[in-house]
């Protein structure tokens, strides 16, 4: 297997000079191709922060990290947007869609500017369509939408591009259960078929216990990691565990 | 689809939003037509020194128009530019460059100026006359305003709204 992202004794501080705080201090970490990644942790424990350091929004204080052997924190600008446009896909909770677009031009908008022939862009858009769901919504405006088809649609227009990881941060947070459901299962399912890594931040066992590896942050260090037996079942619990064994924040769902 | 493509897609599907700045853009636009209009009229100019007053008049209330509006103008782009952070958010994730991203705004802010340009020269020259009329009345002069429509107050209408824009 072959390492698509790797992080090197990452460190991020934030505040002024004699108030600064690290919220993320020796993170090292080494993600491969074709992982279905989750981190968790309790609120403040630097998830988030994380992923902006590894997803280029944010820049680390120190360290390094490297997406497909490319060192991020060394980038210019116009280096990054490039990366971000080829090798990067974006999902977030509140979906992020453009309200006075349609979802067809919502997901192709990514491709659009990269000047792709108009074709290839619709064939593209309906092939991932298909594969969420989505052909009927495609001349929809978003706000015809339910939560978790505007969910899908928002991780079509990250995948549109192809790239090699995509960085989601609570990407369930707005849906409930069986939409959640729907599309965790949609994650996994990119595995298999474009080779996609997946790199997923949240809080709740339940979405975390979908992937095939959960890493636990605490106080901005990286404190323990489970990986999935296969089952979907005892892999929950185990995290359940794990997180009771940390000073759960969870143990209200049990 | 290029940044000018997405910019018009934009201007189009934003129309809703702008459509009470373009109104006010457009009804300034004229104003300052017809002070214009009056100022390069021909019969205007030949008639007797009682319209010197109206004509410096004319001129200080076109500058005082002016001056508003590139404060309006200033403040709602700013407005609109704040409203749409989130949207630029998204367009910079999409890995599109800052450069693009306002290369993508500015022309789309060019549209909108010159759909406020064209709408008030338009509005500006059907009602050129009825201004001339009006003010002919109230200066208890007796000419008859022929409709002209002075290709000089047109392009000086043009050029400093086009300066306006363009500064904005």
């Amino acid at each position: 297997m072959e390492t698509i992202l790797s992080v090197r004794s990452l460190k991020k501080e934030y505040g002024s000079r004699g108030t600064r705080f690290a919220a993320l201090h020796d993170v090292d970490l080494e993600v491969q191709k074709g992982e279905f990644l989750a981190v968790m942790g309790p609120s403040g424990s630097g998830k988030t922060t994380l992923l902006n350091l590894m997803s280029t929004i944010d820049q680390a204080t120190a360290g390094e990290i490297y997406i497909d052997g490319r060192n991020l924190t060394r980038m210019k600008n116009g280096d990054l947007a490039k990366l971000r446009r080829n090798k990067i896909g974006f999902v977030f909770q509140d979906f992020n869609l453009l309200d006075n677009m349609t979802i067809m031009d919502n997901i192709a908008l990514p491709l659009a500017l990269n000047k792709a022939n108009h074709k290839e862009i619709l064939a593209a858009v309906e092939e991932l369509a298909a594969f969420f769901g989505l052909t009927d919504q495609l001349h929809k405006y978003p706000y015809q939408l339910s939560g978790g088809q505007k969910q899908r649609a928002a991780v079509t227009r990250a995948l549109i591009t192809k790239p090699s990881v995509v960085f989601a941060d609570e990407p369930t947070g707005a849906l409930d259960t069986k939409a959640s459901t729907e599309l965790l299962d949609c994650l996994r399912g990119l595995k298999p078929k474009y080779g996609t890594t997946v790199i997923m931040v949240t809080h709740d066992a339940f979405c975390a216990s979908f992937s095939d590896r959960v890493m636990f942050l605490k106080d901005g260090t990286l404190h323990a990691r489970l990986d999935s037996s296969g089952s979907r079942k005892d892999f929950y619990q185990k995290i359940l565990e794990m997180l009771a064994a940390m000073g759960g924040i969870t143990n209200e769902r049990l | 689809m290029n940044a000018f493509s997405l910019a018009l897609k934009l201007f189009r599907s934003n129309v809703k939003t702008y459509t009470f700045y373009i109104a006010v853009m457009t009804v300034a636009v004229a104003v300052y037509y017809d002070f214009m209009a009056l100022k390069h009229n021909p019969e205007v100019l030949q008639t007797r020194e009682v319209l010197l007053y109206a004509k410096s008049a004319a001129q200080i209330t076109s500058v005082v128009t002016l001056i508003v509006l590139v404060f309006f103008m200033w403040y709602s782009s700013s407005f609109f530019l704040k409203q749409r952070t989130k949207e630029i958010g998204i367009y910079a994730l999409a890995g599109i460059s800052n450069a693009k991203i306002g290369l993508v705004f500015a022309v789309e802010s060019i549209f909108i100026g010159l759909t406020a340009l064209a709408g008030g020269l338009l509005f500006g020259i059907l009602f050129s006359k009825l201004f001339l009329m009006a003010l002919a009345k109230c200066t208890l002069l007796d000419v008859t305003v022929p409709f002209t429509v002075p290709t000089s107050a047109v392009t000086e209408v043009m050029i400093t709204f086009g300066i306006i824009f363009l500064a904005l």
